[in-house]
């Protein structure tokens, strides 16, 4: 089963984000983002096939999140989906450089959420 | 979304910008086309008689947006055109004639655009979406949601969507009170916050009215000019809340 990790600050957003992904049937972990550690330590005991994450977190920023993910080995073949409710080209444009593999906007619902979930890691 | 949904061409020499603005738009019921030059969307213009509406980023090589407009107006494409800028001031283009509005490219736009196609449309019906109210015990609908966006997503599991709405009843119940409080009390970076998370949950619960409205207000507190967004921020909320406690 495809395992999902859900990382935002709002627990409210956690549940809207969890609970169609495991309607569907994905294996899912949501971690409150106390620090970056702590996601961390999520990630080396779930080994998520997809991290989906916020951006802007007041105790882990996101985009150093991403690019801790992407130096480390264990992490290769991870793929990220950010999920922010900023949609700046600038900000589009630094993820990308980070190489996310894909970023959408809250905004878009949960419909576009689990779409793009499962282009990413194939529908369950 | 379906076929009669309308058809807005978005042309934006950056894809993954363009395919930002085609995701806002199609959450609020449009179908999105996407060009990245000009050229490109004047011979799509000419080609497809479908496409109701443009949206286009104002610097783009070659072929500016302006040019883009003066161009399509030239080949008798009178569909409302929409020109998205970067930093730069808004209000000196507003007066372009054939310009239909002008919106600046930042963290509002996804919420701010949407609205004004609808209005730019205006007559044009807005698509039922696919497979309304088919889920039994399901409300007809609660002003200011789309419930049948959460309830595809959830494969129809009403009981679940119902318990997200009553989650979220509850956690924002007093949020306009406490939200202006804070910003009474000076503590506006705070309110700012808050107002981000509630502005990303609504809109991941497919909230139709309330993001716009926070989106308003976030944009007029930092440019310290808040007044009546406020009052509309408030109603918002309390359309989608009041409809919530009735289910």
């Amino acid at each position: 089963m495809a395992k999902v990790l859900v990382v935002d600050d709002s627990k409210m957003f956690r549940m809207l984000a969890s609970a169609p992904l495991v309607n569907a049937g994905y294996d899912v972990l949501a971690v409150d983002p106390v620090s970056l550690f702590e996601v961390l330590k999520a990630m080396y005991a779930f080994s998520p096939d997809l991290v989906l994450t916020d951006y802007w977190m007041p105790n882990c920023n996101g985009e150093t999140l991403v690019r801790v993910i992407r130096e480390d080995p264990n992490f290769q073949n991870v793929k990220i989906l950010v999920c922010s409710s900023h949609g700046e080209e600038s900000l589009v444009e630094k993820m990308t450089q980070h190489h996310v593999n894909g970023y959408i906007l809250k905004g878009g619902g949960m419909v576009n959420l689990l779409a793009r979930t499962g282009q990413l890691i194939g529908p369950v | 979304m379906n076929n009669s949904s309308p058809m807005v061409l978005v042309v934006d020499d950056h894809r993954l910008t363009a395919e930002i603005t085609g995701m806002a738009l199609e959450a609020s019921g449009f179908q999105v086309v996407i060009e990245e030059d000009g050229p490109s969307a004047l011979a799509r213009l000419a080609a497809d008689a479908g496409i109701r509406a443009v949206v286009s980023d104002l610097n783009m090589p070659g072929m500016d947006g302006l040019a883009l407009l003066d161009a399509m107006r030239g080949q008798g494409s009178a569909q409302p055109f929409v020109l998205l800028t970067g930093q730069e001031e808004t209000g000196p283009l507003s007066g372009h004639p054939g310009l239909d509005g002008v919106l600046a490219k930042d963290g509002a736009v996804e919420e701010t655009l949407p609205p004004l196609l609808w209005r730019l449309l205006q007559g044009v019906a807005r698509p039922a979406p696919a497979g309304a109210g088919v889920a039994q015990g399901t409300p007809g609908g609660l002003p200011g949601l789309d419930l049948e966006a959460g309830l595809q997503a959830l494969g129809q599991d009403w009981g679940t969507l119902k318990s997200l709405l009553e989650a979220f009843r509850e956690e924002y119940l007093t949020a306009a009170a406490d939200l202006r409080g804070l910003r009474d009390s000076g503590a506006v970076q705070p309110c700012l916050a808050g107002l981000h998370t509630l502005k990303g949950a609504a809109g991941m619960l497919g909230a139709t009215r309330l993001p716009s409205a926070i989106a308003d207000l976030e944009q007029a507190l930092r440019d310290q000019a808040d007044g009546p967004q406020w009052d509309t921020f408030t109603a918002s909320l309390r359309e989608v809340l009041d409809g919530i406690a009735g289910i």
